[in-house]
């Protein structure tokens, strides 16, 4: 418990830093889910660590709300679309071809404290309702080992902005009895991977609209994001998900400038004009 | 000295660009495969009908081009930062799929839907190009003397509709010379029977040749034997099936892929090899397997060979860098190989000229004329 509590703390120090840093007032990451129905949260699943963050506003696509959370994305070099690595991971995939069966990134979505369910479309084309969570487990297909984040009661309101401690420890679902208000079990629960049984409760249901006027303006500040990471490890270490995200590996070592271009298409003209001096030779 | 090239070294060749285009959407090197399949075309192709068809298989790569972008704008996934023309958006109830129509058009997703159908009509065009290249009926006595009865069924009817549509132009001809001058439905029944007489005076002098020379003779097989060769083929085949399956299906257990796919050729191989024993014929100017062939698939191979090396070291330079958008690669290694591939179109012999073409062109010009 200290230290999960220890953790969080480092978590919201290190996420507090980052955020110093961005001074932009677009606040591209909140390590934790949302606060309210508002914004997209994004669950990442390793299959080794597990990172929470929030991607404020209505984001159009699943694939812009990863980007919004702050999660950097590899494509698939032929597959434009197919997600390869989310934020560098795995770095052993080339990323060249689709990736296999056995290990790819399973995209979930799931209503707040709900169960996961396996999307039929892909993180391009589906489009997230603000106040739902998505998954994303690398593996074969299996759900994320964490159920979706319950409903937040938040306390904040949209003004006290840059205080780190506002929200509540909500990532952690279920885990901490203590948590009086929230039940997120929505009545099939259990899901597969490493949660404690369902705690009972009263679903609180005036969470929801009293937390709808939270803004997607920096309110939801950076708390923890719970990692639930099976070796004890020092305090910091998952929570530089969301903010390490922006040197997602570039692709491709064309040459400067667009001498491959002209060389190629040199190539190609040489070619070609040699096929059709051969067809209008033959015909003579 | 011209002589055609044995079919199977064009197809092998053809195989080989085939693959070395497929594990690629660089379109640089796409272009580069599709320009050197057209020059060996260009330069090696007979006369045959056949020979003639390649650029219908370019028409149909372009047109797949087309339908790919098409159901890009239409359907497709709308990612990238350059914009380059907005487009309303629709997006299906989640009965119908949730498939999201139309939306703003991004350059990368065009390119790289225009690069992956790229991919599609080059590999098109190699088989194409071997189509054009290779006689099909040259091919099919190459068979194994145990299918030999299937392959002359095949030559038969593959040679069926270009010697229907000669028939034709035959018959229109005289009709013409006889100042018949009858178009569309009215003439159909003039045309019609003279060409079913000509199908059938036809069948019946084929049919005679090839009893003349022995074909549809059956030896005497033990009965034993024959049913060891069915077994022995059939069940070669299912274990090929099933090895394919395996090989192709990463979830399957280990022993069902290659092992059983290797097992069931053996098998396979020894039923052809049992049931040709019998089957004693002789080919009428086999084509030869001479350095030329070996040339021809050699070139090929080492196309494949260098773009898998290159997909096994740098794969990021076989690719159209879209996410960042970016020139692509040109890499060095996978364009001697595409250039190797080309070298069949200058060293391998010239197809034969044949005489007959000229009186044909003559004539033509004489009823022209008159």
């Amino acid at each position: 418990m200290r230290r999960l509590l220890s953790s969080i703390l480092g978590a919201a120090a290190a996420a507090g830093l980052a955020a110093a840093g961005l001074v932009a007032a677009a606040a591209p990451a909140a390590a934790a889910a949302c606060s309210g129905t508002s914004g997209v949260t994004v669950v990442v699943d390793t299959g080794s660590s597990v990172v929470t963050a929030c991607a404020p506003g209505d984001p159009s696509s699943g694939l812009q709300a990863l980007n919004l959370a702050g999660f950097g994305v590899t494509q698939v070099a032929t597959q434009p679309g197919f997600v390869c690595r989310i934020n560098g991971f795995p770095s052993s995939d080339p990323c060249h071809s689709t990736p296999p069966a056995t290990a790819y990134w399973a995209y979930y979505h799931a209503a707040r404290g709900g169960s996961w369910s396996y999307s039929s479309t892909g993180a391009g084309s589906y489009d997230p309702q603000p106040g739902t969570v998505q998954g994303w487990r690398f593996g074969s297909g299996q759900q994320p080992r964490i159920a979706p984040p319950a409903p937040t009661a938040t306390v904040s309101t949209p003004k006290t902005t840059s205080t780190p401690r506002t929200t509540t420890a909500a990532p952690k679902p279920a885990a901490t009895p203590r948590k009086t208000t929230t039940a997120p079990r929505a009545t099939t629960g259990s899901t597969t991977a490493g949660t404690t049984p369902a705690t009972p409760g009263a679903r609180p249901s005036t969470a929801p609209s009293r937390s709808a006027t939270a803004t997607p303006s920096p309110s939801a500040s950076p708390t923890g994001s719970a990692s639930a990471s099976p070796s004890p490890t020092d305090d910091a270490t998952p929570t530089d998900g969301p903010t390490a995200v922006a040197s997602a590996p570039t692709s491709g070592d064309a040459g400067p400038g667009g001498t491959p271009l002209l060389a190629g298409g040199a190539l190609i003209a040489l070619v070609a004009g040699g096929a059709g001096w051969t067809v209008w030779r033959r015909r003579g | 000295m011209p002589r055609t090239v044995h079919p199977a070294a064009w197809w092998g060749w053809a195989v080989g660009l085939a693959v070395a285009v497929s594990t690629t959407t660089n379109p640089l090197l796409l272009l580069l495969g599709l320009s050197v399949a057209g020059f060996v075309v260009a330069a090696r192709r007979g006369t045959s009908p056949w020979a003639r068809a390649f650029r219908l298989y370019l028409y149909l790569g372009a047109a797949i081009i087309a339908v790919r972008v098409v159901l890009h704008v239409l359907v497709g996934l709308k990612l990238g930062t350059v914009r380059l023309f907005p487009l309303p958006e629709a997006t299906l109830p989640s009965w119908a799929a949730g498939i999201q129509l139309g939306g703003d058009v991004y350059l990368e997703g065009l390119l790289g839907a225009a690069t992956l159908g790229l991919r599609l009509a080059v590999i098109i065009a190699c088989i194409g190009a071997a189509n054009a290249l290779a006689n099909p009926k040259r091919l099919l006595r190459t068979l194994p003397s145990a299918l030999h009865e299937v392959g002359a069924a095949v030559v038969v009817s593959v040679s069926v509709a270009p010697q229907l549509a000669e028939s034709v132009q035959r018959v229109h001809r005289a009709r013409q010379l006889r100042g018949d001058t009858a178009r569309g439905l009215r003439a159909l029944p003039s045309v019609a029977l003279p060409v079913l007489e000509d199908t059938l005076e036809r069948s019946l002098l084929l049919a005679a040749a090839m009893d003349s020379r022995g074909y549809g003779r059956t030896p005497a097989a033990p009965g034993g034997q024959r049913v060891g060769t069915g077994v022995l083929t059939l069940g070669g085949l299912l274990a090929c099936a099933v090895g394919l399956y395996g090989v192709l299906d990463a979830s399957t257990p280990a022993l069902m892929g290659t092992p059983t796919l290797v097992v069931g050729l053996l098998l396979s191989g020894a039923g052809l090899w049992l049931g040709g024993r019998h089957v004693e014929r002789t080919t009428y100017r086999p084509d030869p397997w001479r350095g030329a062939e070996w040339l021809t698939v050699a070139c090929g191979a080492a196309a494949a060979a260098a773009v898998v090396v290159v997909s096994r070291t740098t794969p990021d330079a076989l690719s159209m860098p879209l996410s960042p958008l970016a020139v692509p690669a040109l890499p060095l290694l996978a364009v001697a190989g595409l250039l190797v591939a080309a070298l069949p179109g200058l060293l391998t012999p010239e197809p034969p000229r044949p005489a007959s073409r000229r009186p044909v062109r003559g004539a033509r010009e004489v009823t022209t004329r008159g």
